[in-house]
């Protein structure tokens, strides 16, 4: 498929929600739901344009991203439960406090 | 015909992305992103890397968005109607049209360094995974070694973390 | 002329060689092109796609099918409802406690775990391909990466996170 510029700005697009949502949600879970958007978006480019320039590091590179994002998964949902174990909420407007 | 099934594969796509962020029910989100991630890797099979829509299906649908449902329900935060589910809606607006436009501005802008390259239809007969494979196994040795300390450290984050009140 | 019978027959004809047609541009599609040519895609790629058409029509007909139900029941379906009948249905029992009840963190735990060797096995898939053409080499690489992910095995399970007490 030949329109480069296509899957480019659909990235873009996703990119951007991404970011808005990040900005403007309150609830953690949502916040990092918008996060694995974002690093999504972004898989989206490398793999558009490894396909565009006829190499692999790309789509390489898209695996060891899915594995941060794995590990991310893994220690920031623990951390999400440890804080609502704590306060009852995963609100970011009520992480306020370094100690409680 | 292509290009048609780019369209709506699109559209399917940023629908469900803008679902993600304005739903108020994080369980919705959740299953919108699921869509979202299913439209990638249909992406992925029309950019002729069926290896990475099979992993995209498999880590991202299939075990991360498991966590984060199981997490939702764990949490089972209670829809609280009084409260309001977003704030900074101008300047988080604001800030990603920015993005938004900045990024298409430059795509646009910008022409291709290097023209489209074919597909070598020899190494695709080979097998997209073989050719990962060969990538990954001798170029990119450190860091897949690396990626292994990286899952170690988050095993033993994760466990500390969660199972230091149960 | 085309009466309700008839009309029925007409359809299911036209059904019938529907998936005749899509069953002999399969079996044909490897000696030549007919379909190709028109919508102008190069022939291996169409062929390469092609193989991912029965995902498609799955998702379709998926899709199709919720729709249809749905529309279906609430069209034509009787809608009589009484205090028992709009009860939360248990199995035929009567519902004890709310449905939106806290699960235990174990189910947590095991997702967690669930994720990270999610990962290691994807990046087993390759390896595996590749395991004759790479040889000695291949295998200590991959026993490295499995060692390290062992020690952080055995770790969760001296820690006590796989128990189910």
């Amino acid at each position: 498929m030949e329109n480069l510029n296509g899957y480019l700005i659909v990235s873009a697009i996703l990119f951007s929600i991404g970011t808005i949502g990040v900005l403007t949600r309150k609830n953690a879970i949502v916040i990092f739901m918008c996060v694995e958007l974002m690093l999504n978006a972004v898989n989206l480019t490398f793999v558009a344009l490894s396909r565009h320039l006829g190499n692999l590091d790309g789509q390489v590179f898209v695996f060891f991203v899915m594995t941060v994002a794995a590990a991310e998964a893994a220690v920031g949902l623990a951390l999400m439960i440890a804080f609502y174990n704590n306060r009852e909420t995963i609100d970011v407007t009520d992480m306020n406090s370094l100690k409680w | 015909m292509e290009t048609l099934f780019f369209l709506i594969v699109s559209i399917v796509a940023i629908a469900s992305a803008v679902m993600v962020i304005a739903c108020r029910n994080p369980i919705n989100s959740a299953l919108s992103l699921i869509l979202t991630f299913f439209c990638l890797a249909t992406y992925y099979v029309m950019l002729d890397a069926p290896f990475l829509a099979a992993v995209q299906v498999m880590v991202y649908a299939g075990a991360i968005m498991v966590l984060i449902v199981f997490t939702i329900m764990l949490l089972n935060i209670r829809i609280d109607a009084t409260r309001r589910h977003s704030h900074m809606i101008f300047f988080g607006s604001i800030v990603g049209f920015a993005t938004l436009f900045n990024t298409v501005y430059i795509v646009m802008k910008s022409r291709a360094a290097t023209p489209a390259t074919t597909v070598n239809v020899e190494a695709l007969k080979a097998g997209h995974t073989e050719l990962i494979g060969r990538e990954m196994f001798t170029n990119f040795l450190l860091p897949f070694e690396i990626t292994s300390i990286l899952l170690l450290v988050a095993i033993v984050g994760a466990v500390v973390i969660a199972k230091k009140k149960i | 002329m085309l009466d309700k019978k008839n009309l029925i027959k007409y359809v299911f004809d036209v059904y019938v060689y529907s998936i005749l047609v899509f069953f002999i541009n399969r079996t044909s599609r490897h000696t030549e092109y007919p379909v190709e040519t028109i919508l102008a895609i190069p022939p291996w790629r169409l062929q390469m796609l092609g193989t991912y058409l029965p995902i498609l029509l799955l998702v379709i007909v998926a899709v199709l099918f919720g729709f249809v139900t749905l529309l279906l029941s609430s069209l034509i379906g009787p809608k009589k409802s009484s205090r028992i009948k709009l009860a939360p249905y248990e199995c035929g029992c009567e519902p004890v406690g709310t449905a939106r009840e806290r699960f235990s963190i174990k189910f947590y735990l095991i997702a967690m775990l669930f994720i990270l060797f999610d990962i290691e096995a994807v990046f087993l898939y390759p390896w595996a391909i590749l395991y004759k053409k790479l040889g000695v080499f291949g295998l200590v690489e991959m026993g490295v990466f499995i060692l390290i992910l062992f020690v952080g095995y055995i770790y969760v399970w001296k820690k006590g996170a796989l128990e189910w007490d």
